[in-house]
């Protein structure tokens, strides 16, 4: 593949990102979610929450 | 968990026209649009379907983006100026025959799995939901008991940390 037509692909790849559903942050949340960002969390509820459906007792996706 | 069903992902055979829950939005989408995005890959759909095709609950998941803003080099640390890849459970609705079975739990459970698989290969933050106005604080206080967090500005706006999905499998 040439070069010519990989940057064509990345530009569009650039346009498909555009055109994703996004969220435009104010500054305050922007901080708030780079905090998550490094948080490590233990919550319990969350762990329950998952154990519902731990793949040992569960089915998969099918088509 | 319901006997004879599982989570599957969208397919002919599923008797989305038979689906009804309590708001006509969700019952239209998965009547009319979701066969459509499924198949474009724009949206995933997700049934909790028994074999023979009768529809419990769906959900949907599709990529998303957290766009930041107003952040000093301070706090960015280095980090490319790029909003942050994220997956959106974007609509989620049980039937009301199958209501009060804890179908809700399940479902959010598979579809914390799901996302949390597809971020192993193609990254992915945070899971994220908009709680309508219309569910109010009933719904918003389900996903806070399973970990999401509100959005100081937006409280409507939670997200979940899916790096705190993978520590609790």
């Amino acid at each position: 593949m040439s070069d010519f037509i990989i940057a064509a692909v990345l530009e569009k790849a650039d346009e498909t990102i555009a055109s994703i559903e996004r969220w435009e942050l104010r500054e305050e949340d922007s901080r708030f979610v780079m905090d998550l960002l490094t948080q490590r969390r233990d919550i319990p509820g969350l762990r329950e929450l998952l154990a519902l459906t731990d793949p040992e007792s569960a089915g998969t996706p099918t088509a | 968990m319901l006997e004879g069903f599982e989570l599957q992902l969208l397919a002919p055979h599923h008797q989305r026209a038979q689906f009804q829950s309590q708001a006509d939005s969700l019952n239209d989408f998965l009547r009319k649009y979701a066969k459509n995005q499924h198949k474009n890959s724009t949206t995933r759909v997700y049934v909790y379907a028994h074999r023979e095709g009768e529809i419990a609950g769906f959900f949907t998941l599709s990529a998303h983006l957290l766009e930041l803003s107003g952040l000093p080099d301070s706090i960015l640390k280095g980090r490319p100026r790029l909003p942050i890849p994220t997956t959106l459970l974007g609509r989620f609705a049980i039937d009301q025959r199958y209501e009060g079975k804890g179908l809700g739990r399940t479902l959010l459970s598979y579809a914390l799995r799901e996302a949390h698989k597809a971020a192993q290969i193609v990254a992915s933050a945070f899971v994220v939901v908009d709680v309508s106005e219309d569910a109010s604080e009933h719904a918003a206080e389900f996903y806070r008991k399973c970990g999401f967090v509100a959005l100081p500005s937006n409280p409507q706006r939670m997200l979940l940390s899916l790096n705190d999905v993978g520590r609790s499998l």
